[in-house]
């Protein structure tokens, strides 16, 4: 399993660094920093499941990438959904298909934009938590409920 | 040559404007401690919990859990609320009217509000309380069921003098 992680972080970094960089001899160290990247992820079938792209990112260890100005885009299975997560400030975990951070997150979604601090998404749960000062604005407005 | 695509948009700047402006005042507003949004295939579940809050076009609720689904299937737009479960000292407040109960469950395509759980609406003409109460807002009627242990529906009527004023007011 540790071979397959490994494996698996440095051939995105090597993804990331191919995209950012254009050459294609790239050469994978600890720490390295990419500036202004997109990665995709595709699943089994080759179905897109989501765009990271950010200022910067910090590849921490085999696992974790720390991303300044973190853009994440999610595509439902359904394929017209999708859903973006901003943050200024995540940690991508990449084997887990997972992210936090605990400064401010933002959502867009299908009918709705969400807020918060200290938050997670579960891209495998297709779950988003945010655990201080959550605020949803949806754009369906709700009238008569008691008159 | 970097792969730069279109610039990443800066999350610092504070996005949370408070809704004041017309749009947003037509628009639903939930805050809370704690929120958690699953995708499914039927659309997004919102679990809000700690303090929730919930500012519609003119009325506000208040409880301590609230469940809110939005529909994907096709059957309204898209992202539409289906329905809004709160539980937990729910307060709701429209206009001078309250209603308070364990349990509320809102259907704003149906304009139905259930209410359980210790059920009460009240405003100035007098209050309604009984097992369980349906509110209809189409027609604008408020059906209120007894309970299995023959608790009755209960009307107080607000005494004669404000009556009095009341009728002297229209």
């Amino acid at each position: 399993m540790r071979f397959h992680s490994r494996f698996l972080a440095a051939s995105i970094l090597t993804a990331i660094t191919i995209l950012s960089c254009g050459s294609l001899q790239a050469e994978v160290k600890p720490d390295a920093e990419v500036k202004s990247f997109t990665f995709r992820k595709f699943n089994d079938q080759g179905l897109r499941i989501w765009d990271l792209s950010g200022q910067e990112a910090v590849f921490v260890n085999d696992n974790v990438l720390r991303i300044i100005e973190m853009q994440l885009d999610i595509t439902s299975t359904k394929d017209q959904e999708e859903t973006r997560l901003r943050s200024p400030n995540a940690q991508i975990y990449v084997e887990d298909n997972m992210a936090t951070g605990d400064g401010f997150l933002y959502v867009q979604g299908n009918g709705f934009n969400a807020e918060g601090k200290d938050w997670e998404w579960r891209g495998r749960e297709r779950r988003i938590e945010i655990n201080d000062g959550a605020k949803v604005t949806f754009d369906d407005a709700i009238r008569r409920i008691l008159k | 040559n970097t792969a730069a695509t279109e610039p990443v948009p800066s999350a610092n700047e504070s996005e949370s404007v408070e809704a004041t402006s017309a749009a947003a005042a037509q628009k639903t507003v939930i805050t809370s401690d704690r929120l958690d949004v699953i995708n499914t295939e039927k659309g997004n579940q919102f679990i809000f919990s700690g303090s929730v809050v919930i500012h519609g076009e003119d009325f506000i609720a208040e409880c301590d859990r609230m469940e809110v689904r939005t529909d994907s299937s096709g059957k309204n737009d898209f992202g539409a609320i289906s329905v809004i479960e709160a539980t937990g000292n729910v307060v709701i407040q429209q206009g001078d009217r309250i209603a308070s109960a364990g349990r509320a469950l809102i259907h704003p395509t149906s304009d139905e509000v259930i209410l359980e759980d210790n059920p009460k609406v009240k405003d100035g003409r007098g209050a309604v309380s009984g097992y369980r109460m349906i509110l209809h807002g189409a027609d604008r009627k408020i059906s209120v069921e007894p309970g299995p242990d023959g608790e009755q529906p209960r009307v107080e009527l607000p005494s004669l003098e404000s009556i009095r004023d009341i009728s002297n007011d229209e």
